[in-house]
């Protein structure tokens, strides 16, 4: 199998787990799957760098994956082929390929004891389209108004990930490198609360795929004074959804990603200097 | 017309446009497409690609991808699979009958839909001019509207 396929299939996995996590309310196991899902990006920052210095072209393309599980169980169940599979897929002469299957192998080892307690069963309802969002009153016009919030801006944040971590991974420049590092884990951050908001609304679903014509050839100084203008929208926007949803703890949450936007702002000036 | 629709109006989601929010049909790069097309919207930078695949007058697959908002990906996945499978000239006659519908919805939503029926008449020009021996990768067709809803001069 092809460098470039392990690289998809380990894109792949890395959603599966991630949105698993997402996916599960218990707040344990929840936790669990979210640093799993980490060490799979991990995993696939390597890879995207073994890709580099061997001179192969990737890009961010990935096949339809069903992850709408109705129990936990389904889902460990469903995890650990999904990891044995990409397992399958590793080229062993990698250096890297031991150490990821030394992670998997305990990931695997982790779901398998969670599959013999009974206790950590239970209904999956993160996929139910009921859209009444857990604990939460909310009326028509703010149901809607989150709901379609949470789709725009997850799939951003996920592909502001994806985008920094392409520009990471050719940049020569330490500041640079560091910048975008700090980018991607505010946007892992974001990713984490939205998808779990939208879990808590039934409508958690994979964002769609990233189009290369937004990373490849790209000029990254306009992309980051263009993406400046992109977070006075989005705290825009963020202050307009505070206003109008009816519930106080949402709100205060949507005014706090605000102002995040301000030194995701200053973090992208200081990147802009550094092509002067 | 469109600009009497509320905020609230624009905003309602029902059990349809959710699950095309949810799981947009036929969503990504198409490989061996015969005609590829782009909307672009110059003012916010938005653009849509729609990849066909057409043989004896039937298109056979038709898939896209979107730089924009949940509008665009909605209308796309709706789009796509009313025409996929169909005759050529049905996929015309639905485009054009989607963009005379798009007239009641608001301005923003209205450019932002259009952008897909942009990008499939842009694949079909590039798969005439392929055909022709036109060595053209993308045909490309520029909003007069933008997603803003302002006309773009």
């Amino acid at each position: 199998m092809s460098l470039y396929q392990t690289y998809q299939n380990k894109h792949e996995l890395w959603l599966k787990v991630l949105y698993a996590s997402f996916a599960i309310s218990d707040e344990a196991i929840k936790s669990r799957l979210y640093e799993f899902s980490q060490i799979e990006f991990r995993h696939l920052k390597w890879l995207s760098n073994i890709l580099k210095e061997k001179d192969i072209s990737y890009d961010y393309e990935k096949r339809a994956i069903d992850i709408e599980k109705k129990t936990n169980f389904n889902y460990f169940a469903y995890l650990i082929d999904e990891i044995k599979l990409c397992v399958k897929s590793y080229d062993t002469t990698l250096a890297l390929s031991a150490r990821m299957v030394s992670d998997e192998f305990y990931i695997i080892n982790i779901l398998e004891e969670y599959l013999k307690d009974i206790k950590n069963d239970a209904d999956i309802t993160a996929f139910n389209r009921s859209r009444n969002y857990e604990g939460k009153n909310l009326d028509d016009q703010s149901r809607d108004a989150l709901t379609i919030f949470l789709f725009e801006e997850s799939y951003k944040e996920y592909e502001l990930i994806l985008l920094y971590s392409y520009f990471q991974n050719y940049t020569t420049d330490i500041l640079q490198y560091n910048i975008y590092q700090d980018m991607i884990d505010e946007s892992q951050f974001h990713l984490k609360s939205f998808g779990n908001m939208q879990a808590k609304m039934g409508i958690l679903a994979i964002p769609r795929s990233v189009i290369e014509q937004l990373y490849k050839n790209k000029d990254i100084k306009q992309f980051l004074i263009d993406g400046i203008q992109e977070e006075e929208n989005a705290k825009a926007e963020c202050a307009r959804l505070a206003e109008a949803v009816n519930d106080e703890q949402i709100s205060k949450f949507l005014t706090f990603v605000m102002f995040q936007e301000n030194y995701h702002i200053e973090l992208m000036k200081k990147a802009i200097e550094q092509f002067d | 017309m469109g600009d009497n629709i509320t905020q609230e109006e624009q905003n309602k989601v029902t059990a349809e446009v959710m699950e095309h929010m949810m799981n947009p049909r036929n969503y990504g790069k198409m490989e061996d497409a015969n005609g590829v097309g782009m909307g672009v919207d110059k003012k916010t930078g938005e653009f849509a690609m729609v990849y066909i695949k057409v043989n004896e007058a039937v298109i056979e697959n038709i898939t896209f991808g979107c730089n924009a908002c949940q509008d665009t990906v909605v209308a796309g996945s709706l789009f796509t699979e009313m025409v996929k499978g169909d005759t050529l000239a049905n996929g015309v006659k639905a485009s054009l009958i989607m963009d005379e519908k798009l007239n009641i919805a608001p301005k923003r939503q209205q450019a932002c839909s259009r952008m897909i029926l942009k990008a499939f008449d842009a694949a079909l020009e590039n798969k005439i001019n392929r055909e022709s021996g036109i060595d053209e990768e993308i045909f490309t067709i520029d909003m007069k509207e933008s997603c803003e809803g302002v006309n773009i001069s």
